[in-house]
């Protein structure tokens, strides 16, 4: 006998984080009121994303394709690079639209309570693209939280030496907010007031 | 501030009471093992969001119970204010008002309190710890924010302590958690500093007080890298700018050790009577005394920044003699806080100032109104 459809829809959406069963229903029900071509859109988008998505092989940002757009495009500006801890942070600088430098993405930040260290973190990568590229400032934009002002302020020291500027993007996003839920003119704020550390 | 209900549902072995509480004495009383304490506790918890003899929330709650709950209703600055704390497996509940709250600070905006219970004799005869957290909870009470200071600081020396035990961290490593160490450590002990130039004084009037004029001298200081004589302020980037002096002469010996072995994690509050170290000399009444000077301390230093918390007595009367008891109720009467008291035996206690006074009586978690006080 098949599953009862809509309980299975249920089931698997109440997986995602943040959505328990009475969300779950709710949006199963909604889906199934929609003209059927929503489902079925979703699903594709879904169903595709482990096939399409890659890491960037530059910047280890999500995209389609390695390299991403971004780094493909000869328009960006080198001598800016800005470092996050994750690839959703990447969106909340673009929003702003005033940063048109590339970026890099670190996958955490420094924790040794949890057993994270430079070797957990894209750290190396980041080293070789400044000794290829003509970087001439590293803005450091993890979060502003104890993880991330160590990782700012490791970075600093191991960059440094090579003449480049290390700056820390400035903490007009309140501490412990992480950057990606920041809201738009806070980060702008927080580009535009970026110290050197 | 008062507060003037208190509301608990299967809170410890508490199945459910309802204190109308607005006077400026409560006085809890009961034989051993009623559940007096407890009630003091939910106060303390419903002003802290957390119980001073319990980290584990599951044995807050009743036994064979699933949820735990405390209602008050404070009388301050800020008006009325309802507070709701709630906890099960489930969910964690805070509310002003009915809204949850979203930043801690508000909470301690409208209820704060202090607490003496026999256990902070440790603060004068036990170790380097109590004494350490006795000045940081001062420095809260009157500026909560010493919290985040205190949270931070610890996180990143947790950080660091795990980075020197897995023996990987280079010194580059080490070195980026000592900058934001002393940053924070600078903070840290400029705000002790502080604390203690507000408690000094008040210190001394309230340990005259309560121990009699010939009682010898109280006084206060820090020793550490925190160090400061009384009255003396300290300005947070000199103390940084110290630390990290020590943090690069030590590094070679911490990373050998794999141990944290500078800072003001650990600083000491050395507490001197007539110039010897009390933690050394005190007498068991005598260490009762110097705490609840340092209590009473901690209340004029909130005082003097316009706030009036709660004052927590738990089972007083068990080691203060005869005179210091007649001299204690005189300073509490005196205060315009609200004291909470609790007691075996309310002949101790004395005459309370009349008319300001409710009384309850508990037995087996059961809390019933006395109408007439205790005689
Ligand atoms: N989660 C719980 N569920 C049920 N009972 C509890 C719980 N936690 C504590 N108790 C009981 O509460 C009782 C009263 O504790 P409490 O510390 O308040 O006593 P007290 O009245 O202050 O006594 P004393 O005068 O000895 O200090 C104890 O017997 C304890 O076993
Ligand atoms: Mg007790
Ligand atoms: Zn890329």
């Amino acid at each position: 006998m098949a599953a009862d459809p809509l309980r299975r829809c249920v089931g698997q959406l109440s997986r995602l984080p943040g959505i328990g069963q009475r969300t779950a229903t709710r949006l199963a029900y909604w889906l199934l009121n929609q003209p059927d071509d929503v489902a079925r859109d979703i699903g594709e988008a879904l169903s595709e994303l482990h096939d399409t998505a890659v890491r960037c092989e530059i910047c280890h940002d999500v995209a389609a394709t390695s390299p991403c757009h971004r780094c493909a495009n000869p328009q960006r500006d080198h001598r800016v690079l800005c470092v996050v801890e994750r690839p959703q942070d990447i969106g909340a600088i673009e929003r702003t639209g005033t940063f048109e430098g590339r970026y890099h993405v670190l996958g955490g930040a420094l924790a040794p309570l949890d057993g994270v260290g430079p070797e957990q973190l894209n750290i190396r990568s980041l080293l070789r693209r400044l000794s290829d590229q003509p970087v001439e400032e590293v803005l450091v934009a993890t979060d502003p939280d104890v993880e991330g002002d160590a990782t700012a302020l490791y970075l600093a020291r191991l960059v440094r030496p090579s003449g480049v500027r290390v700056t820390r993007l400035a903490h007009g996003v309140s501490v412990g907010t992480e950057l990606e839920f920041a809201d738009k003119s806070s980060v702008a704020r927080a580009l535009e007031n970026r110290r050197e550390i | 501030m008062r507060l003037v209900s208190l509301e608990v549902a299967d809170w410890r072995n508490v199945a459910s009471a309802q204190l109308d509480t607005n006077a400026r004495f409560v006085v809890l009383h009961g034989d051993n093992a009623q559940g007096k304490t407890n009630l003091l506790e939910a106060v303390w918890t419903l002003s802290n969001l957390r119980s001073f003899r319990e980290s584990r929330y599951q044995r807050l709650i009743r036994h064979e119970c699933d949820s735990v709950q405390i209602d008050g209703m404070v009388v301050g600055e800020s008006g009325r204010r309802r507070l709701r704390w709630a906890r099960s497996a489930a969910s964690r509940t805070m509310q002003i008002d009915g809204q949850n709250v979203r930043q801690l600070r508000d909470w301690f905006a409208v209820l704060r309190a202090v607490l003496f219970c026999p256990e902070h004799g440790a603060i004068i005869r036990g170790g380097p710890v109590e004494r350490r957290s006795f000045v940081d909870r001062a420095a809260f009470t009157t500026r909560p924010a010493h919290l985040d200071v205190v949270r931070q600081y610890a996180r990143v020396l947790r950080h660091k302590a795990a980075l020197l035990r897995s023996r990987k961290g280079g010194r580059v490593q080490v070195e980026s958690w000592n900058s934001q160490l002393a940053l924070l450590g600078g903070q840290l002990a400029a705000r002790r500093a502080a604390a203690l130039c507000d408690l000094s004084e008040p210190f001394v009037e309230a340990h005259r007080a309560i121990a009699g004029p010939r009682s010898g001298v109280a006084t206060l200081r820090m020793r550490g890298l925190g160090r400061a004589a009384p009255g003396e302020r300290l300005d947070p980037a000199v103390v940084t700018a110290q630390f990290i002096e020590k943090l690069s002469t030590g590094l070679d010996d911490e990373i050998r050790q794999a141990r944290c072995l500078v800072g003001p994690h650990r600083d000491d509050l050395v507490v001197d009577l007539d110039g010897h170290p009390a933690r050394n000399f005190a007498s068991q009444g005598q260490a009762r005394s110097l705490v609840l000077a340092l209590k009473l301390a901690e209340l004029e230093a909130a005082r003097r920044q316009g706030l009036a918390p709660l004052f927590l007595l738990d089972d007083l009367t068990s080691e203060l003699d005869r005179s210091r008891m007649v001299r204690l109720m005189e300073v509490l009467a005196d205060l315009k806080n609200q004291v909470w008291l609790t007691t075996t035996d309310p002949r101790w206690l004395g005459p309370l100032p009349g008319g300001d006074v409710v009384s309850y009586k508990v037995a087996a978690g059961r809390v019933e109104p006395l109408s007439e006080p205790p005689e």
